[in-house]
């Protein structure tokens, strides 16, 4: 019985939640009502029908990897329809109309790209994005990674070969053959199909889904953290540190607590965006993992407040305070997109921001579990941090 | 046999103040001992160190012979506490909350279940077991506080304050319970600044003042203390400025002045009541009833300090 504790008080810190009408209505219905009017009002960042911007590329390979991006990968459909590829070969004016907003993205693959793919050497893609890193951008960006992912592959395939002593005349049949044989041909086009497919056109209702799910993500955990608060002053936390349980396995169980209620609240974001608004938020795995990482993140912050705060009203208005800064700064209210660099910079200390970013790779870009797997584990690690700190402040709390 | 409790130089300092004295204490099994004081004598803070929950600047507590310090888990399990406050969840239900605190105490399945119906049974609330607390009157919601310190059937059950704001049959209701399961064998820590209360229903008695012990023993022997000294509880007309107009009357041994009520300590009440009603009435102020209380202990605390229980410092 004694190793459950934790889990029947987050159950119970959870019961209390689901019995708290005010506050339901506050977490499940308001963030759903905001996406609706978000969504909708805040369209026009989106909608870049009329002229979209060229994409601008300079092309100094004379291989044939090169040449393979612009004529093939862009020549997709999918791809096709939405970017005008513009050769250019003034590098710095091609810059500047990036820097001004006038091109969406310059792609650069620079001499000797081809060759040294096959030898082994530094073989780099550049694209620069316009300053507002506009989800066109992104998209540019997600479709060269996603081309560098497989040319890499290839790389293997052909160092193999090379060091088996197999080049010569033969080579690029062999090569071709084995990667046929691999399969990795149509990986190619599949990838970069849905990369493209992702979310070409995308709706201000996904990513105010994404912005209000993680905004009252962060206003459930702090929400938590007034009523962990609230439990110290009402002396039901005394009375469990009387109960025969371990200090240790009742801090564990409140943090339990606020993972559960985040974990449950923005589930029911995701899911009924998803159902509602048509919200799509992409590959599966990629979210639940984005997701799991967000709350840990978020209950951190909620757990480091509840420690800190003196009075449920301290916590409670510290909670709001954080809440709505970090989702001013990190972009739940105002898109990251066309923040400023400046303040785009400042927003990485914001939990908002790195999950933001996380989902709209999810969401615009066609990225799975992996593209995500750097914004998880910041997320995921801050909230760790946060726990033990707020664990260490919380030591004291039997004597 | 080892008591149940054994408390030696426990001592618990806040800033600037001693909350709880250098006090020590035993309770034998069966007893209900009752610690009585006036507010702030440091009865919650004695209450909290005994359940473990602050740790005490000086001084040993076992529970059955084991050290608490040493032992928390093995000696929390013996005890089942009932803090002064409303310690549950108001918006859950009866149910509901003791269903928690049963598990916190370990208990599960079918034996919680059958625990929670059986206290609440004892304390007479099963029919509106499914409402939520903050539905409750202050006197159902102090016997489920109770009932959530009986689930796990603890040898020693410590009360602070239990009537604190309840209602007369509420009142009754719960001395009448742990009358009832201390004649089933259960161990009692019961504090209380209501003498009547802990006249009724202690055996031993510890009477703390100030962080300190200044009395203790049977109820019978705190009397004697005060078996030559009756109260004459006069009400008058007007408030009695102090207690100056009774000073140099015989047999007068101390004056506690409450609005319009005075209480007086008065040696051979028979002989002198007549003296005091006239120094009053002499003083301009017309007395309009008079009560001659037997000794209390309430008398012993105002014979001991000097102050009354209720006042408190
Ligand atoms: N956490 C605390 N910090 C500072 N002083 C305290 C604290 N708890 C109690 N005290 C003080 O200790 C004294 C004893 O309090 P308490 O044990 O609650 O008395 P009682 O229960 O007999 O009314 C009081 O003067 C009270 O103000
Ligand atoms: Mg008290």
């Amino acid at each position: 019985m004694r190793g459950l504790i934790p889990f029947y008080i987050a159950l119970k810190d959870l019961l209390v939640l689901l019995k708290d009408k005010k506050a339901l209505l506050t977490l499940l219905a308001t963030p759903l009502v905001l996406i609706l009017v978000l969504g909708s009002a805040f369209g026009s960042f989106w909608s870049e029908k009329a002229a979209p911007s060229p994409v601008l590329y300079c092309n100094d390979d004379q291989g044939q990897w090169g040449a393979f991006l612009f004529e093939e990968v862009f020549a997709l459909p999918a791809l096709k329809e939405k970017f005008t590829l513009e050769e250019t070969r003034d590098l710095e004016s091609a810059r500047e109309l990036v820097r001004s907003g006038k091109a969406a993205a310059l792609i650069h693959i620079p001499a000797g790209f081809s060759a040294a793919l096959l030898e082994g050497g530094e073989a780099r893609i550049s694209v620069w994005g316009d300053p507002g890193s506009s989800v066109r951008a992104q998209v540019v960006r997600a479709v060269v990674e996603r081309y560098a992912l497989e040319l890499s592959s290839r790389r293997v395939v052909y160092q193999t070969l090379g060091e088996l002593g197999l080049g010569g005349e033969e080579f690029y049949p062999r090569a071709e053959r084995l990667l046929e044989a691999l399969q990795l041909e149509p990986r190619i086009e599949d990838g970069l199909q849905r990369t493209a497919a992702g979310g070409m056109e995308p709706e201000a209702m996904d990513y105010y889904a994404a912005a209000m799910g993680v905004m009252y993500l962060l206003m459930t955990t702090t929400t938590m953290a007034g009523k962990f608060v609230q439990e110290r002053q009402d002396r039901t936390l005394a009375r469990m540190l009387q109960a025969p349980a371990t200090p240790r396995q009742i801090i564990l169980g409140k943090f339990m607590g606020v993972f559960l209620t985040g974990a449950l609240q923005f589930a029911v974001i995701i899911l009924a965006s998803a159902v509602i608004f048509q919200v799509s938020w992409g590959s599966l795995p990629g979210v639940a993992l984005l997701a799991a990482a967000s709350v840990c993140g978020a209950a951190g912050i909620g757990m480091l407040v509840a420690a800190l705060a003196r009075t449920p009203s301290t916590a409670d208005a510290a909670g709001l305070f954080v809440t709505l800064t970090m989702s001013a700064l990190g972009g739940s209210m105002y898109p990251l997109f066309v923040m400023p660099p400046l303040m785009q910079a400042a927003s990485k200390v914001t939990l908002n921001s790195w999950a933001l970013q996380g989902f709209m790779k999810l969401m615009f870009a066609g990225g799975d579990l992996q593209s995500v797997a750097l914004e998880a584990a910041v997320l995921a690690v801050a909230g760790l941090v946060l726990c033990l700190a707020a664990s260490y402040c919380l030591r004291g709390e039997a004597g | 046999m080892t008591p149940m409790v054994k408390v030696s130089g426990l001592t618990k300092r806040y800033k600037g103040l001693t909350a709880v004295d250098g006090i020590s204490f035993e309770i034998p099994r069966g007893a209900v001992f009752g610690l009585l004081g006036p507010n702030g004598a440091g009865k919650s803070t004695t209450v909290s160190m005994l359940s473990g929950l602050i740790r005490p600047d000086a001084g040993e507590i076992s529970i059955e012979g084991l050290d608490l310090w040493r032992r928390p888990l093995q000696a929390k399990a013996a005890m089942g506490i009932v803090p002064q406050e409303i310690a549950l969840y108001p918006s859950l239900t009866a149910r509901e909350n003791l269903k928690f605190w049963g598990r916190l105490y370990r208990l599960g399945g079918r034996e919680l279940s059958r625990r929670v119906e059986e206290v609440l049974d004892l304390v007479g609330l099963r029919e509106r077991a499914n409402e939520p607390l903050e539905k409750y009157s202050g006197g159902m919601k102090r016997r489920i506080n109770i009932a959530a310190g009986l689930l796990h059937n603890p040898r020693l059950l410590i009360l602070d304050e239990p009537t604190v704001g309840v209602d007369p049959q509420s009142r009754r209701a719960i001395l009448e319970t742990i009358k009832e399961l201390n004649r089933q064998g259960l161990t009692v820590l019961y504090t209380s600044h209501y003498m009547e209360e802990v006249e009724e229903l202690c055996s031993l008695v510890t009477i703390m003042d100030r962080g300190r012990i200044i009395a203790s023993g049977r109820v019978e022997e705190l009397l004697q203390l005060v078996m030559d000294t009756e109260v004459i509880n006069l009400e008058m007309a007007r408030p009695l400025e102090n207690g100056a107009l009774l000073e140099g009357v015989p047999g007068v041994k101390g004056v506690l002045v409450e609005e319009n009520r005075a209480r007086v300590m008065v040696e051979e009440s028979r002989k002198n009541l007549a003296p005091v009603i006239e120094a009053v009435t002499a003083g301009g102020i017309s007395v309009l009833s008079v009560v001659v209380e037997k000794p209390s202990l309430e008398a012993v605390f105002l014979h001991l300090t000097g102050r009354g229980l209720r006042d408190g410092g």
